[in-house]
């Protein structure tokens, strides 16, 4: 089911009558609620798949178990490996086994010798690469001892498939999301308000920004080779816009669903278009994994400590595998190597802590040096989405080759301009917004009623009127 | 919670009464919409009367209205409009073995189809939103008549009246086995003869009678290749409401085994645009032999 769908339109308000009005007595009632919308939720695409959420539920809950129940270490290290063979061993095969298979075919070929692979025609469970990396980070935090594994088998399964969430991230803690299983919700009149706000917005992100950049953006990389270089940077451009309105849109729904029934999700975007510098700009954007990946793999590994080879290494070893989770391609490996490339000397130079604060921090502009900071690192960016949403290498670097030719100074064609009025007020509300939790955030502003309200019914008509032809989300993929 | 409910419930019926004084609006187009068609013969169907019929070669009272993909409920609740405000003299409908195949039946539920089906004929097949008439994926079309009705008034509801197109190329798209299962086969087995589709077959005939208009079936040729791959089922079933709207004494003109050379072919279940303009002057001779 997707999130601007009117079949999730008719879902969400009957799931939340009856989350509050029918089953809010008794927790186990309501959590089980839950794990029935949410399996409804994610079967509504494909019901067969909902079998592999189920079988990690059980044997992530039961590992917890087992966990406690033993202080043995070489046989606690075997269940964790067994939680992530099997987490891992699912995305794996659905994921990454046609890749591998062809790359090591093409290996092959290499050396001369041609094999043909096996190639599996399966197609990818959505979500499977976020709810794996949740219930890893459960049997992890338990492993470490960072969590007491729980009992209540209707908590980790609601933990598990909890839908606004569930297919696109964030991708939560277990010890930030599960405990907020294990007690009573309250209805908050304030965060349930500001919930539906940030929905609004995200609608409108994905709706207005990203369906109508998608339109753009599909047409200059498809016949990207009949033109100009100023076009195709422009390409780019509208495609950062795109996978920005897309993804963070459908975080902000996702964290204003969760607020509607009493939870709190992780912040995903922190307005990461307005970074000062790389180092910056991936702690502003899709947080959950980029702190997963930092919790879980670069501090393990030794982090930012050791010698400079080892912290060439881990800064590899994070940004190649952060790409590689996006999808089985080469594109996004080298997409997640660039960004290790863009990272390294803000790293080696110990200024990649410089950028704490937010952007302009009391004042309404930047400073020409900020201003110069956010357009370089946006420019680095943008490059870098080349690779991300090119179909292969060739074609990314063919793109980027084209780009940089005398065709640059070619006026643009093939562009749509309508989008672009909107893309400014788009830019102009998230700057204003900008140390906010996300853009129509109005806490500490007093504003009437009616003009508030005008302002989302502005919003809603923004919708109706520039919507643009509808997209799937582009994170379903991964 | 009380609060935020009533707040809810206060906001939504202002965007209930804005959307429900567009639908109201829309309605009120629809209902008043005249197609003016001005032509006395009619050509009607799917691609296969779209890309064959060469209306301006067959006669100049000849108008092809046929859109790709058009199932027979679509094409029967058109002649049902086109007849609140025109007279017609002859209607020509294409009737090939597809046009009665299960796969008709689904042209509203399968993604592959439905959208765009809905977007088309909304103005005409609305009503299915809450009848058993046929399948029919209610939330999707749903959702296409708050789309398409409730956002805004404007009055270019539907996109039901087809025209003639195709086009020449250089060689004949060889795709019998693609085209034959996408027509006679659905999840990889026979589709299995339509009911629902002979049925509004059968209506339009009935309707033709009732307003005196003469009625011609025409099937035009296809490639051998893909004739020979339809399955038995479907012939048998051809031929026999064949000969039941022959002895109703109504003109079959069976040219799907008729011979064009691969020249004349777009893929095998259509002919180009020169296949297409000899095949209209064939029509045109045809139709003079019935008058």
């Amino acid at each position: 089911m997707l999130f601007n769908s009117i079949e999730f339109a008719i879902f969400l308000p009957i799931v939340f009558l009856l989350y509050w009005f029918a089953t809010n007595k008794n927790l186990k009632v309501q959590n089980a609620l839950i794990v029935l919308a949410s399996y409804t939720f994610y079967g509504w695409w494909d019901y067969r798949f909902l079998s592999l959420i189920i079988f990690s539920s059980i044997v992530d809950y039961t590992i917890g178990l087992l966990l406690k129940k033993t202080s043995v270490q070489p046989k606690r290290k075997l269940l964790l490996l067994t939680s992530i063979i099997v987490n891992i061993g699912f995305l794996g095969f659905f994921k990454y086994f046609n890749f591998f298979a062809e790359s090591f075919a093409d290996a092959f070929t290499l050396f001369g010798r041609h094999v043909e692979p096996t190639r599996l025609n399966i197609i990818l469970p959505v979500g499977i690469s976020f709810y794996t990396f949740q219930t890893l980070s459960y049997t992890i935090d338990v492993y470490k001892k960072k969590l007491e594994p729980t009992k209540d088998v209707m908590a980790f399964f609601a933990f598990v498939s909890f839908f606004p969430q569930l297919v696109a991230g964030p991708i939560e803690r277990a010890t930030n999301l599960l405990p907020q299983f294990y007690k009573k919700r309250k209805f908050d009149f304030g965060q349930a308000t500001d919930g539906m706000r940030q929905i609004l917005w995200g609608l409108f992100k994905k709706i207005v920004i990203a369906d109508n950049a998608a339109t753009i953006v599909n047409e200059i990389f498809s016949n990207y080779d009949t033109l100009p270089g100023s076009t195709l940077i422009l390409g780019a451009v509208f495609f950062a816009f795109q996978i920005y309105g897309d993804f963070s849109g459908y975080s902000d729904i996702a964290i204003g669903t969760a607020r509607l029934f009493g939870f709190n999700l992780m912040r995903n975007f922190a307005f990461p278009y307005f970074s000062r510098d790389i180092a910056e700009f991936w702690r502003r954007w899709h947080i959950s994994l980029s702190t997963w990946f930092r919790d879980y793999v670069y501090i393990p590994l030794g982090g930012s400590k050791g010698s400079i080879g080892m912290k060439i290494r881990n800064t590899f070893i994070i940004f190649i595998v952060s790409g590689f989770w996006h999808g089985a391609n080469w594109t996004f490996i080298v997409w997640g190597g660039l960004n290790a490339l863009y990272f390294l000397p803000l790293l080696l130079a110990k200024r990649n802590r410089k950028n704490t604060d937010n952007p302009a921090e009391g004042r309404i502009l930047p400073t020409f040096r900020e201003f110069i900071g956010i357009l370089s690192t946006f420019g680095l960016t943008v490059l870098a989405w080349i690779f991300f949403r090119a179909e292969s290498l060739v074609h990314a670097l063919d793109y980027i080759n084209r780009i940089f030719s005398a065709s640059f100074f070619e006026a643009p064609k093939s562009i749509q301009w309508d989008l672009v009025p909107a893309l400014v007020v788009f830019i102009i509300v998230e700057w204003a917004q900008r140390g906010k939790q996300h853009a129509l955030e109005l806490t500490g502003v007093k504003i009437s009623k009616p003009f508030r309200w005008a302002i989302y019914y502005a919003i809603i008509i923004a919708i109706i009127y520039f919507r643009g032809e509808p997209q799937e989300f582009i994170y379903f993929q991964f | 919670m009380r609060k935020f409910i009533k707040n809810i419930i206060f906001f939504s019926l202002i965007i209930v009464a804005y959307l429900g004084i567009n639908f109201l609006i829309n309605l009120y187009f629809i209902e008043t919409h005249k197609d003016k068609l001005s032509h006395t013969t009619i050509v009607m169907g799917d691609s296969h009367a779209q890309k064959l019929f060469y209306s301006k070669l067959i006669s100049k009272n000849t108008r092809n209205i046929a859109q790709s993909a058009e199932p027979y409920i679509i094409t029967y609740y058109k002649l049902k409009k086109i007849l609140e405000s025109n007279t017609i003299d002859t209607l020509i409908i294409a009737f090939c073995h597809h046009n009665i195949s299960g796969f008709n039946d689904i042209k509203f539920i399968d993604k592959t189809w439905s959208f765009e089906m809905m977007e088309r004929s909304y103005p005409l097949t609305g009503h299915l939103l809450y009848s058993n008439e046929y399948p029919v994926d209610r939330i999707g079309y749903l959702g296409t008549i708050i789309e398409e009705m409730c956002y805004y008034p404007h009055n270019t509801h539907g996109r039901y009246i087809g025209k003639y197109s195709n086009w020449n190329n250089e060689e004949m798209k060889k795709d019998a086995k693609d085209a034959t299962w996408r027509h006679f086969y659905y999840k990889k087995k026979n589709a299995g003869i339509s009911d629902l589709s002979v049925g509004y077959l059968k209506k339009m005939v009935q309707l033709t009678k009732e307003h005196n208009i003469n009625l011609v079936l025409m099937t035009p040729p296809v490639h051998k290749s893909y004739f020979d791959l339809i399955p038995q089922n479907f012939k048998d079933e051809f031929n026999k409401l064949k000969n039941e709207f022959e002895s109703q004494e109504i003109p079959v003109f069976d040219d799907s085994q008729y011979h064009y050379p691969d020249t004349l072919f777009l893929n095998s279940d259509h002919l180009n645009k020169k296949g297409s303009k000899i095949y209209s002057l064939r029509v045109r001779k045809q139709l003079q032999s019935i008058q």
